[in-house]
């Protein structure tokens, strides 16, 4: 009884199993939207007769959960919808995107446009031939993308010369540092202000400063540098060999072969350079256990005088702290940036600028319609799309309630267009509220770029123009001239597995055996700990890791050259 | 002292209660303590709180945090909605929960080792994350509020819970019952129940908990956002902060990072969350403090 | 022989209708646990698979037992496995017995109204995400934390103790954590078992020169030992559950190789790179195990406790 009953449910579910198993076929629409309609606005955008709908799943953004933010992209959709007669229904996704989108694959259910997702989800919809080529339309409809791609394009194609995607965020400024060394001006110039040209001055100029200011206000005891390792904000042992030369953690030679810095002289006296800081005492000691919250807070006390990283961390922890709970906080009382080299270095590489970007849109074989979509894509690449998408609507439209006007730019009937004059104003003087943007930004970000327009002058980020005429961004993009370089070519974007999980290993290798090297307490101590890090680092299969990186730069090399 | 009249005293019972007096109040300050930061921070500044050293009271006073969450008409029906879920799938799962409880200890079954076993498997064995929301789609439990109660209405862990609770209730008492006519569900509407009080009131907490909490199947099925509860809302404005952890351009990094201050608002966020629950524990909890119930026999 | 036969079936028919409500009652059940669990159970062949999300199961190539060899005999499986079964043993252990004997202490309590502040309060913790739990044990443990501050001025000690840096600290301060986040919410159930405690039994006991201990011994415990042994034959299937997000916060990168555990290192190398495959197998893997033992434990407690779970 009981084994016929079992037997007889195995049957029911095997039923109902191969049931679900099986996809829906989906029909093709093939009626199209009439998009040609010879009316322009002053965006220069062609407004379609007929409403032309776009579904996108955005797999990068965030939900929004600030009410600004969430008036922001009911006003964008809004004025969509008048000015060009475009409606758009974007579905979002929360934390990790991929997931979502996944999903959505393996039930069918996904839109016209996917945008924000990895690079691997996107060759996935490639494979499976639900995405639609973009080639054909980049001499035509598309030409603003291929222009502004500019001399990096031949990158983004694969190895049949195809284009699928574009980057949702690609380019760079180029002036702009992204790591640096930190130190704070007002004590630097306590101590005489002295030049920091190699890693040795930098050693010492922390030490001078401890020695004047050995404890906080609060008598607290304070530390030259200090870690954390949460995902995300590595303190990061690759962007620290950028002063002993390397590039992204590696020394590439001649030929484009890569060695990995753990094998390397300049990655060994990097790890020395830190291994004194130890044996001074003046390392955190919870380095090592920091998350960034909690070195955060302890460089918020002015425990930590120096700090080696994202260019934005000390304002982010440090006077933007101080000025929010003291208004009368020194205007000295921040930190500014240093560069320095090692003497045998070429150069102090540590800001590797890739233009290619880290998400991806793609049109989908769902699109009714793939030309007005390429079409709507194109016009974020011209300069009023992108300066629509990045810095919102125009012209004052009062949409917040924060009292200001939401006004940063301005555009004419003709499609003239400037910055608002207050508002460059208010960014040099860095009284730019970044609250305010919110209101009355929100599109979609299916194509942009960074990098800085054609005239020189005017970038998508608000705050990233005209620094000339603010005194601590000069003196940052003076100090840290020459430490920035090109690494499009270094961006491995093909991995097969092997590498995939190569990469995950050495992660695992370095994060659990360099702190070790680092604090060591003598010198064999030192060496048995480099050892240990370059036995894990090859069991985790770190050659195979070098051999992809360098082949891949020597094809991305000949593309750009062809 | 409510000590029943029968136990004696004894010095070394005496020294015993001392003991564990003591023991009990070092724990209650370690529990509470953690409690009382949380709640102190959450009134806090948030760049204040950055540097650390509040411990029992805030030290820059504000209301900002709890703003900032409590803004906004959609934290009303995310409310709304928690409740209705909690409710409904409270009252359906400890229901059914204690059925398939009662059903699995009646001596006189002869599928009961059957039911068991075949529940057992399911805890142990799942298809995983793809094939269930496959099978939500094709049952058009999407966007829904059902797909909250109706897949976890019978749980394996519940059922062996009011399985060995029912067992301690003499088989006698339903015999007699059966023996005058009543129907099973009767039974167990009008005995089971009653009896198991207090195993369905702890049950009760934990699906409540369960069902208020969760975030994940939200995040999952109420795609259109129509369904969304509480903990979903909290949940995304916490996640701002750590899905920005993946950017990797540094521009876009620093722009997000200045507004957003995480610790204040995931303390606000966690006395937000567990406040409602504080408040209705104590009312399930008088199932099971009073203490010894008499015995079920006597009646 | 034809009469017997008879005989038979009229017996079980009349069984049969003795139960017949209850099998009537089973017939829902038993269809709502083949829909919402056992269909998606095809998912499970997703680890036999090279499993790539879009595409049907059955479109995918199939390599076998491929997926489990691949972690088994990866050089750091028995890392992995050291630390999942000595942290799960301690759990099962340490960790089990403590809401016990904390539901137990909290009975004897003579004032109520203090008996109710404390089990009011003792949940409290499990609400507690463990992103603020981890925050406050840096506090404590950290190398300038309070616990060392304190030994440090009480001369005790000349250089911090590296409680969070050190590996073989980890797997107390994980147990202790854990204890110290869930006692109060377990041992509500143990308090709801108590109360179920038959009074007539007490009184008798106390007739018969029962002391408080006794009462414990042979009244209480025997009553509430049906849940407990299911509680632990239970827990005994999670045996290669060994915690995950608290790694994530508590364990850093000087002490991953105690913290490491099987369901830590499936998410790196598996759903973080996109191998669901991985992920299914391993999940796998965990499963036979846990029902296995789950049925072995559960056999072993029947024979010798007198109580199982089935």
């Amino acid at each position: 009884m009981k084994k016929k009953l079992i037997s007889g449910m195995l049957c029911v579910t095997m039923v109902l199993a191969s049931m679900v198993g099986c996809g829906k076929t989906v029909k093709v629409n093939t009626e199209k939207t009439n998009t040609s309609s010879g009316v322009f606005n002053e965006f220069g955008w062609e407004v379609p007769e007929d409403t032309l709908v776009i579904n996108i799943l955005d797999a990068g953004g965030y939900d929004a959960p600030t009410e600004a933010e969430k008036k922001g992209r009911e006003n964008v959709l809004k004025y969509f919808k008048d000015k060009f007669n475009v409606e758009l229904k974007i579905q979002y996704t929360s934390g990790d995107g991929t997931e979502a989108v996944n999903l959505a694959l393996a039930s069918n259910q996904y839109p016209d446009i996917v945008t924000g997702i990895t690079y691997d989800v996107m060759k996935k919809f490639v494979s499976m031939g639900k995405a639609v080529e973009m080639t054909p339309y980049m001499d035509t409809i598309g030409k603003d993308i291929k222009d502004t791609m500019g001399e990096v394009y031949p990158l983004f194609l694969d190895s049949e010369a195809k284009l699928w995607y574009t980057p949702t965020l690609m380019g760079s400024i180029t002036e702009l540092p992204d790591k640096a060394a930190q130190i704070r001006y007002d004590e630097w110039l306590a101590i005489g202000s002295p030049e920091i040209k190699t890693p040795d001055d930098y050693y010492n100029a922390l030490n001078e400063i401890l020695k004047k200011n050995p404890t906080t206000p609060n008598g607290e005891k304070r530390y030259a540098l200090s870690f954390y390792t949460d995902s995300g904000h590595w303190s990061d042992p690759a962007a620290f060999c950028g002063f002993w030369g390397l590039k992204n953690g590696y020394d590439i030679n001649e030929a484009g072969d890569f060695t990995y810095w753990a094998f390397t002289e300049e990655g060994k006296e990097m790890t020395k350079y830190f291994n004194r800081f130890y044996l001074d005492g003046t390392l955190d000691p919870d380095s090592f256990v920091n998350k960034y919250e909690q070195w955060k807070t302890k460089f918020s006390n002015e425990r930590i005088a120096g700090v080696i990283g994202e260019w934005w961390i000390s304002y982010d922890s440090g006077h933007e702290v101080w000025q929010a709970l003291d208004p009368d906080t020194p205007e000295n009382k921040r930190y500014i940036h240093v560069s320095f080299k090692d003497e045998d270095a070429e150069g102090a590489y540590l800001s590797g600028k890739n233009s290619l970007g880290s998400r991806y849109t793609i049109i989908t074989d769902k699109a009714k319609n793939p030309e007005a979509l390429m079409k709507f894509i194109n016009f974020q690449a011209t300069e009023r799309g992108l300066a629509l998408t990045a810095w919102g609507i125009p012209n004052g439209t009062p949409i917040g309630n924060t009292g200001r006007e939401g006004k940063f730019w301005n555009i004419d009937a003709e499609g003239k267009w400037e910055v608002d004059p207050a508002a460059k104003q208010a960014l040099i003087t860095e009284t730019w509220s970044y609250d305010d943007e919110y209101y009355w930004t929100g599109a979609p970000w299916l194509f942009t770029t960074q990098s800085r327009w054609k005239d020189g002058v005017h970038c998508m980020w608000p705050n990233q123009m005209w620094y000339e005429e603010n005194k601590w961004k000069s003196l940052m993009i003076e100090n840290m001239e020459g430490t920035i370089y090109d690494s499009s070519a270094m961006r491995l974007m093909e991995k097969t597995d092997e590498v995939k999980i190569a990469e995950q290993a050495v992660k695992d290798a370095w994060t659990m055996n360099w702190g070790a090297a680092v604090q060591a307490n003598t010198e064999e101590e030192f060496e048995a700990a480099w050892t240990a890090l370059q036995n894990a680092l090859t069991t985790a299969g770190i050659d195979k890791l070098e051999k992809a990186m360098s082949e891949n730069y020597k094809i991305n090399m000949e593309k750009m050259n062809k | 002292m409510s000590r029943p009249f029968y136990i004696k005293q004894t010095r070394a019972g005496k020294f015993f209660d001392i003991l564990n007096a003591v023991f009990m109040f070092c724990f209650l300050i370690v529990v509470i303590y953690p409690f009382i930061n949380v709640l102190a921070i959450s009134f806090n500044n948030g760049q204040d709180a950055v540097k650390g050293g509040i411990y029992l009271w805030p030290r820059k006073f504000t209301l900002d945090n709890y703003e900032y969450i409590l803004k906004g008409t959609t934290l009303i029906r995310g409310t709304i909605v928690s409740v209705l879920r909690t409710v409904i799938g409270t009252v359906t799962g400890v229901l059914c929960s204690a059925l398939l409880g009662y059903i699995v200890s009646c001596k006189h079954f002869a599928g009961r080792k059957f039911m068991r076993i075949i529940f057992i498997i399911t805890m142990y064995f799942g298809g995983g994350l793809i094939p269930t929301y496959l099978l939500m789609t094709k049952l058009g439990l999407v966007n829904t509020l059902t797909v909250y109660w109706l897949p976890s209405l019978f749980s394996a862990y519940y059922m062996l819970l009011t399985a060995s609770y029912i067992q301690n209730i003499p088989d006698a008492l339903f015999e007699a019952a059966r023996v005058d006519g009543a129907s099973e569900l009767r039974i167990f509407a009008q005995l089971v129940i009653p009896l198991s009080v207090p195993m369905l009131a702890c049950i009760a907490i934990y699906i409540g908990v369960g069902q208020w909490n969760s975030w994940f199947d939200v995040n999952l099925y109420s795609k259109n956002g129509r369904w969304d509860n509480l903990q979903i809302i909290l949940y995304r404005m916490l996640n701002q902060a750590s899905a920005m952890a993946d950017m990797t351009d540094s521009t876009m990094l620093s722009e997000k990072m200045r507004t957003i201050q995480p610790l204040t608002i995931r303390s606000a966020i966690t006395v937000v969350a567990v406040t409602p629950i504080v408040i209705i524990y104590p009312f399930f909890q008088k199932y099971f403090v009073s203490g010894m119930t008499l015995g079920a026999v006597k009646q | 022989m034809v009469l017997e036969i008879k005989k038979k079936i009229k017996y079980t028919v009349r069984r049969f209708n003795k139960q017949r409500q209850l099998w009537l009652l089973c017939i829902p059940i038993i269809i709502w646990v083949v829909i919402f669990a056992y269909v998606p159970m095809y998912g499970l062949l997703i680890a036999f698979v090279d499993y790539i999300p879009g595409m049907s199961i059955f479109d995918c190539k199939f390599v076998g037992l491929k997926h489990f060899k691949d972690f088994v005999f990866n050089p750091s499986f028995l890392l992995l496995l050291r630390n999942t079964l000595a942290m799960s043993l301690l759990s099962l252990t340490v960790g089990f017995v403590a809401p016990i004997i904390f539901a137990l202490s909290i009975n004897e309590l003579p004032h109520k109204r203090y008996k109710k502040v404390i089990q009011t309060t003792s949940y409290l913790p499990h609400f507690i995400s463990w992103v603020v739990a981890g925050s406050m044990i840096y506090m404590m443990l950290s190398n300038e934390g309070i616990v060392n501050d304190i030994l440090m001025r009480l001369n005790l000690i000349v250089k911090p103790v590296p409680f969070l840096t050190n590996g073989k600290y980890y797997w107390v301060i994980y147990t202790l954590a854990n204890i110290w986040k869930g006692i109060g919410w377990s041992a509500i159930i143990y308090l709801s078992a108590i109360s179920g405690v038959d009074m007539e039994l007490c009184e008798a006991g106390a007739m018969d020169g029962m002391g408080r201990w006794g009462m414990v011994r042979h009244v209480i415990i025997p009553t509430i030992l049906p849940t407990i042994v299911i509680l632990w034959i239970l827990g005994i299937g999670g045996i290669l559950n060994a915690g995950f997000e608290q790694h994530l916060i508590l364990g850093n990168a000087s002490t991953q190789n105690y913290w490491d555990v099987i369901d830590t290192y499936s998410y790196r190398y598996g759903i973080q790179l996109g191998y669901y495959s991985i992920g299914t197998a391993v999940g796998l893997m965990k499963s036979l195990i846990g029902f296995t033992l789950v049925f072995i434990t559960n056999r072993f407690c029947r024979k010798h406790l007198g109580t199982s779970a089935f």
